[in-house]
């Protein structure tokens, strides 16, 4: 900072403090000697994190969490990318009313959505746990890409398209070699944001989690409902830890600013 | 080099009808233009020709050949567009070359047909630069460039010259011109410059409000315009209510419904219907009040005065209104002096008046 106000200085101080300080303690209990979650730790160890493997159930579900956001995402953007493309660039009749509908599943409380799913596709359809899951997660994440898609089209002339059409480009080539080169990194940050938005979620998953197929934050949660030790903490770490590292590496090889345009 | 037709099109935004009935014949390499302020359908033509754009009813034929129905992407018209709309991702050889990869033409003819282009447009030296690094008037080369090397039947111009500045806009309006004269393309234009537009066409159509009021030659629509809207477009400014009364002195003899006589050269036809009579606010002579009794004399007191810089222009009130009149920069006249408003024959264009 450039020789600042101090009274903006201290504010910031306290944004940061209020911010990071949560994270401070968590992470300092991570590394606590003792069997529940203290702070400040009275001794040090890395038993939690050993812990973390020897609770199988915590690796067991980060790969469902992981298929789930995975898969998920894709599916999102499968439907999403066609879908804000349709929504910004034609006159379909009642776009509002679209735009309004791709929405809803942000408005409608995520515990009404996961509920209404595991009665209408788990109980009723019939649907394994697993897929219904799925369905679940791409509808969560699906607004998210569609929004971030939109935008990302927002910004990209239609007269662009129409230059390569008028080159002899058909319409549907137009989209692959055109329009979808310039709204990639929308598409990248559709896909962070459905992912992480995904690999988050605890209300529609609580509903839609059955008997051998949950999600980490579901595990984590009934984790500490019978546990009080730092094994969760710890896991915050590691996946605190991830999520910087994966950040570095987009910004590596594709730069943060990269999103920001 | 062939010739573009349009057969009674009619086309519409929703419910908003643009163009009703319009006919255009667009000889063979022929440059023509199509002016007129926004919102005449100058654009939804040029998009019903280039296919972008379906016409409710209507034919838009190519050398006799029916091409309303074709796809845009199969016409093989060059489109150049305002905002110039290249490719933001790829660079200035990749940008020229799109069209030529679409029809897959080989690797080594690109690379020479795309070089040779952009040696004709003046880009050589910046064929490997992104096109968002350009200023405003390479990217509009570029566009020309990648419209004009897939040898268009049809080369589509959409106020291609409006994002640049005064200076540049002159440049590249010569630099067009050039580049269609060397290549003969069959060339439609559309602006709402009447300047530019009546520098490079070899002829002009005026539109108003989806239909067209004139199509011409631009020294004929400038001398004689067809209609009112076009007077006023190409800037006369003064109009009279006439009446005919017969030829003498092999000119046409007109009155105004307060007496005052005009008169007009026999080479133009008299419309039909009501008359107005046309005059440029530079064509009137302005003089100290005196009357000689000849025709298209009027009596006027000047009213107002603004100065135009290599000269002043007056607004005379007189018996027919106020008129705009053009006046020599030497001994103005004042506000409230009486003068004498001299309208010479040869310089009075007679219209129909709808």
């Amino acid at each position: 900072m450039k020789r600042g106000n101090p009274a903006l200085a201290a504010y910031v101080t306290l944004v940061y403090f209020f911010l990071l300080g949560p994270l401070f303690i968590v992470a300092a209990a991570a590394f606590s000697g003792s069997n529940f979650l203290e702070f400040p730790p009275s001794s040090l160890s890395l038993k939690w994190f050993a812990n973390i493997l020897a609770v199988s159930a915590f690796l067991e579900t980060f790969i469902v969490s992981l298929q789930i956001a995975v898969l998920g995402t894709f599916l999102s953007l499968v439907i999403g990318v066609p879908a804000a493309y349709a929504l910004s660039r034609s006159a379909v009749p009642g776009r509002g009313v679209l735009q309004a509908i791709f929405v809803s599943p942000v408005i409608v409380p995520g515990v009404v959505l996961g509920f209404s799913l595991l009665r209408f596709y788990n109980v009723q359809g019939g649907v394994p746990v697993f897929q219904t899951l799925l369905i679940g997660h791409t509808l969560i994440v699906l607004p998210y890409s569609i929004r971030v898609i939109s935008s990302s089209l927002a910004n990209f002339e239609p007269a662009i398209e129409e230059a390569a059409i008028s080159l002899g480009c058909p319409r549907w080539r137009t989209f692959f070699v055109v329009v979808l080169p310039n709204i990639r990194a929308g598409v990248m940050a559709a896909f962070i944001l459905a992912f992480i938005t995904s690999m988050n979620n605890v209300p529609v998953s609580v509903f839609l989690t059955g008997p051998g197929v949950s999600t980490l934050p579901i595990q984590m949660l009934s984790y500490v409902e019978n546990f009080f030790d730092p094994t969760i903490a710890s896991l915050s770490v590691v996946l605190i830890a991830t999520t910087a590292g994966f950040m570095f590496l987009i910004e590596r090889t594709l730069g943060l600013s990269y999103f920001a345009r | 080099m062939p010739t573009l037709e349009l057969r009674k099109i009619c086309a519409s935004y929703g419910d908003n009808r643009i163009l009703t009935d319009l006919d255009l014949e667009v000889a063979d390499g022929d440059f023509v233009s199509l002016l007129g302020e926004s919102g005449c359908g100058k654009t939804t033509t040029l998009r019903v020709v280039a296919g972008f754009l379906r016409a409710d009813s209507g034919g838009v034929l190519l050398d006799g050949e029916d091409y309303t129905r074709r796809p845009p992407n199969r016409r093989g018209f060059g489109y150049v567009f305002q905002s110039y709309a290249l490719f933001p991702h790829l660079n200035v050889f990749d940008n020229v070359a799109f069209g030529l990869r679409q029809r897959k033409v080989a690797r080594e003819e690109v690379r020479r047909r795309v070089d040779e282009m952009l040696e004709v447009v003046g880009l050589a030296a910046l064929r490997d630069r992104l096109s968002k690094s350009l200023s405003g008037g390479q990217k509009q080369r570029v566009a020309l460039a990648r419209a004009l090397v897939i040898k268009p039947d049809l080369l589509l111009f959409d106020e291609p010259l409006s994002n640049l500045d005064a200076k540049l806009r002159v440049k590249m309006r010569v630099e067009i011109r050039r580049l269609q004269q060397e290549f003969k393309i069959t060339t439609l234009y559309v602006t709402h410059d009447q300047e530019e537009c009546f520098s490079i066409s070899d002829k002009v159509t005026v539109m108003n409000d989806g239909v067209i009021e004139q199509f011409d030659r631009p020294e004929h629509i400038f001398s004689q315009p067809a209609s009112p809207f076009v007077a006023r477009f190409v800037g006369f400014e003064n109009f009279f209510q006439l009446r005919h009364q017969g030829m003498s002195d092999g000119r046409h003899q007109l009155v105004a419904a307060d007496g005052t006589k005009f008169e007009a050269p026999d080479r133009q036809t008299i419309p039909g219907g009501r008359l107005l009579g046309a005059v440029r606010p530079e064509a009137i002579a302005l003089g100290p009040a005196a009357r000689t009794g000849q025709a298209g004399e009027i009596a006027g007191s000047i009213a107002f005065r603004t100065y135009l810089g290599r000269g002043y222009q007056y607004i005379v009130q007189t018996a027919l209104g106020d008129l705009t009149v053009n006046g020599e920069d030497q001994q103005p006249f004042a506000t409230g002096d009486t003068v004498t408003l001299r309208v010479p024959p040869d310089r009075m264009v007679l219209l129909g008046d709808a």
